[in-house]
């Protein structure tokens, strides 16, 4: 945290090699989360893309109010929810198997047994997740995989702390049930 | 899965660990590199036009300060003098130049300058050695009675 403002203070003179280390810091993550939320890796790349760059923009005037991870994460957020109605309409199944996900992951786990079980999992996650509303699906992944608290979540979107309660209750409630429906077949 | 607990591990586990490619970044950092440059420029132009701007607000800010101050400072001055009570003494003309409290007032007045001054008045009243006005009447006054 202190090392975000130390970074963000010394990005606001202008150095790149600022900017450079906060992207060298947050550039997976953020992938990972617009990937989670759309499901194409080159679309994802897209949106960390212009992320970054919006965020150069504000050089000099950036003023951080929470989180330099939270900041960023909602950015993702809100584009990625741009190009989601952009490609609205595109029928997703649960069987589908996001392929550049698969490719876009990173080999960190212990060996390839690990590895694939690691990429099993996240895999069944994307397709679980995917099943759900937009809406309930960013909720869920901003909390539980980005860690932002339900209110830090309300403030960045622009809702009422219910809302996004709500929302994520409703989301869990249906992963629930499509795991339990899932188990019993 | 049957409480929230165990989804919420489910989908903490499942969070996806991924890379960015090397093509991604250059792109991203030349990109962000040029939106910096871009924005430093255009705020060095606006910051000329933007400092001169803050100086002459500056300058009338003071001078509002400076106007403020002295009326404040008139203001108070005057109404110091209005209520400042102009005390009438029942005394004949010597007396009320000699006395305590009339020396007193005029000092509150006008300082050593005006106490001087009506020192000198006294003198062209009743001369330099006056057996007009009694002893009692000239400390009347410093004692309240």
């Amino acid at each position: 945290m202190i090392e975000d403002k130390k970074l963000v203070w010394k990005f606001n003179r202008g150095s790149k090699d600022a900017f450079r280390r906060i992207y060298e810091k947050y550039k997976n993550e953020l992938l990972g989360l617009a990937v989670t939320l759309l499901r194409e890796k080159s679309i994802a790349e897209d949106v960390v893309h212009d992320v970054f760059v919006s965020f150069a923009g504000t050089v000099g005037a950036f003023n951080l109010s929470g989180t330099l991870k939270g900041y960023l994460s909602t950015c993702v957020a809100n584009c990625a929810r741009d190009r989601n109605r952009l490609k609205v309409g595109q029928n997703v199944t649960a069987d589908f198997m996001p392929k550049a996900f698969i490719e876009a992951m990173d080999p960190v786990s212990d060996g390839p047994p690990e590895y694939a079980i690691d990429c099993e999992q996240s895999g069944r996650l994307m397709d679980l997740l995917a099943l759900l509303p937009y809406e309930q699906r960013e909720v869920i992944v901003l909390h539980l995989h980005q860690e932002m608290r339900f209110r830090e979540i309300a403030e960045a979107l622009g809702l009422s702390i219910n809302t996004v309660q709500s929302r994520y209750r409703y989301g869990l409630e249906k992963l629930r049930t499509i795991l339990n429906s899932t188990v019993e077949k | 899965m049957k409480n929230f607990d165990e989804i919420e591990k489910f989908v903490r586990h499942g969070k996806p660990v991924v890379k960015t490619s090397r093509q991604l970044d250059r792109q991203t950092l030349d990109d962000s590199y040029v939106a910096m440059e871009g924005t430093i420029e255009s705020t060095s132009k606006d910051g000329k036009s933007g400092k001169l701007k803050f100086a002459v607000q500056n300058r009338a800010i003071k001078h509002i300060a400076a106007a403020a101050v002295i009326i404040v400072v008139t203001s108070l001055f005057l109404d110091r003098e209005r209520q400042t009570p102009e005390i009438t003494t029942p005394y004949p003309q010597e007396t009320k130049l000699i006395s305590m409290m009339s020396l007193r007032l005029s000092y509150q007045r006008g300082g050593f300058d005006a106490l001087d001054q009506q020192f000198r008045e006294t003198l062209d009243v009743l001369g330099p050695r006056s057996s007009g006005v009694s002893m009692k009447e000239l400390l009347e006054g410093t004692n309240g009675s």
